[in-house]
């Protein structure tokens, strides 16, 4: 059987997006699979690798609404029998689950959460969603106005973190640096804006699938090793802590979480407590590290998609590290010039793929 | 090697968790250790690794010292001090 898979978010800059990692992991497992990248900017870089998508087709943005992108759908299946389509961003999953199930009747399947579950791991829902849990999470405020947001500093205190709804995230040591962040969030995602207390100590990551009834197919857990500027984890290696875990399957069996997420966590250096900072609903930009350890969530997730139930893998293996590489990708001005002005690009037998897994080596030979 | 001598094996410690993470400490030939809990690495020297083996061995202080001054000839005195310094270092990391 031939799938056709869709994925979007494929831009690896300085803030790299889940799409690539998602590609790579499924061509492991599947090697005659058809990949659909989705775009919404001609420039995201996945578009000129040689080994990311098939074709390219450029999506309008969530906030055009769900008519527009369920007739770009539409479009697509005129050109393509899409079977699976995998959504990166965290901006497209509230939009998506209203026509998760006009896609469904398309015959576009998509492992997805409730809304109660995507509801309930909002940013500004995370203290009560702790408190269900008995976890911790820094104590936060939801500011819309700026008013409101001296009130909140004061009993914070500074340094204090200063979040969007949807991405970013700014420590900041002065009443004038949370202001202008404040305005810079609002004009770049809307608000409302989240004021949170500092806590110091690691960042640890788990990446999981759930199952939607409270149970996880597959998990990995990470501490990362190496952070950006902008805080993105570009290096990370694989741990095992029962206490962690046992946080992270207790979230994910309050939420009934269906389908991928990423947790992520601060563990306090003074007093080793885990820290719920922020609970992503989808998987991360490092999701092909596990599977190059023999733990595919996403291939997880296309065949709990294909068959109507989840396996349970194996945890995998500690002491395995990743270090993010970022090389130079060459395009063509005639590669751009189509994208733009046709909105499609196809890219098939660009270049080479990665190994296969010994699963799918074995299924073959 | 698994122990220096024929020492009786003491009473649980009173940091179980701390023993738990010592024992399961993967620790190279080449003295570099990595701690799956929490995803920390250190350096041990050859002299370190022996002080962790012999404490998940099961030995106490008096019989670390012991094995120390047996299995790299030094005197009761330096073998003492530098068994307290490198448990203080266990214990900073919460190890032990």
């Amino acid at each position: 059987m031939t799938l056709t898979i869709a994925v979007t978010g494929l831009n690896r800059g300085e803030n790299p997006q889940p799409g690539p990692g998602i590609i790579r992991s499924l061509q492991r497992r599947y090697p005659d699979l058809t990949i659909i990248g989705l775009i919404y900017d001609v420039l995201e870089s996945g578009v000129y690798a040689d080994d990311c998508a098939d074709f390219i087709y450029h999506l309008p943005y969530p906030k055009a609404g769900h008519a527009a992108l369920l007739a770009r759908f539409d479009y697509l299946l005129t050109k393509h029998s899409i079977d699976i389509f995998f959504p990166t961003l965290d901006s497209e999953i509230r939009g998506l689950l209203r026509i998760e199930n006009a896609l469904a009747d398309r015959g576009i399947k998509m492992l997805m959460p409730s809304k109660q579950s995507y509801e309930a791991c909002c940013k500004s829902e995370l203290a009560q969603l702790t408190e269900r849990c008995g976890c911790q999470t820094p104590l936060t405020y939801s500011v819309v106005e700026v008013s409101g947001l001296r009130k909140a500093a004061h009993r914070l205190g500074y340094p204090l973190m200063v979040k969007g709804p949807f991405y970013g995230a700014y420590k900041v040591h002065s009443e004038a640096d949370m202001v202008e962040r404040y305005h810079q969030i609002i004009a770049e995602w809307g608000g409302p804006v989240l004021l949170q207390r500092c806590v110091y100590g690691s960042e640890y990551d788990v990446i999981a699938v759930g199952d939607g009834q409270g149970g996880v197919g597959g998990w990995c857990t990470i501490r990362k090793t190496i952070l950006s500027e902008k805080g993105k984890g570009f290096g990370g290696i694989t741990i095992h802590d029962d206490k962690l875990d046992a946080i992270a399957f207790d979230l994910i069996k309050t939420l009934k979480w269906r389908g991928p997420l990423e947790l992520e966590f601060l563990k306090d250096d003074a007093t080793n407590t885990y820290y719920l900072i922020e609970i992503n609903p989808r998987f991360p930009a490092w999701v092909d590290f596990p599977s190059s350890i023999d733990l595919n969530l996403p291939a997880l997730v296309v065949e709990t998609l294909l068959h109507g139930v989840m396996d349970r893998l194996p945890p995998c293996e500690a002491g395995v590290f990743y270090v993010r590489h970022s090389v130079e990708l060459t395009g063509r001005i005639d590669q751009l010039g189509q994208l733009s002005t046709s909105g499609e690009l196809v890219c098939r037998g660009r270049g080479s793929r990665p190994p296969k897994e010994a699963l799918a080596a074995a299924a073959v030979g | 090697m698994s122990s220096c001598g024929g020492f009786e094996r003491p009473s649980a410690p009173a940091n179980a968790a701390g023993a738990k993470r010592l024992r399961e400490l993967m620790i190279s030939d080449s003295g570099f250790a990595f701690d799956p809990q929490t995803g920390l690495t250190y350096s041990v020297n050859p002299v370190g690794a022996s002080v962790i083996r012999w404490i998940n061995d099961g030995l106490n202080n008096e019989q670390i010292v012991q094995c120390m001054i047996e299995e790299y000839d030094v005197d009761e005195y330096t073998a003492t001090r530098d068994v307290g310094d490198f448990l203080s270092s266990l214990r900073h990391h919460t190890l032990i």
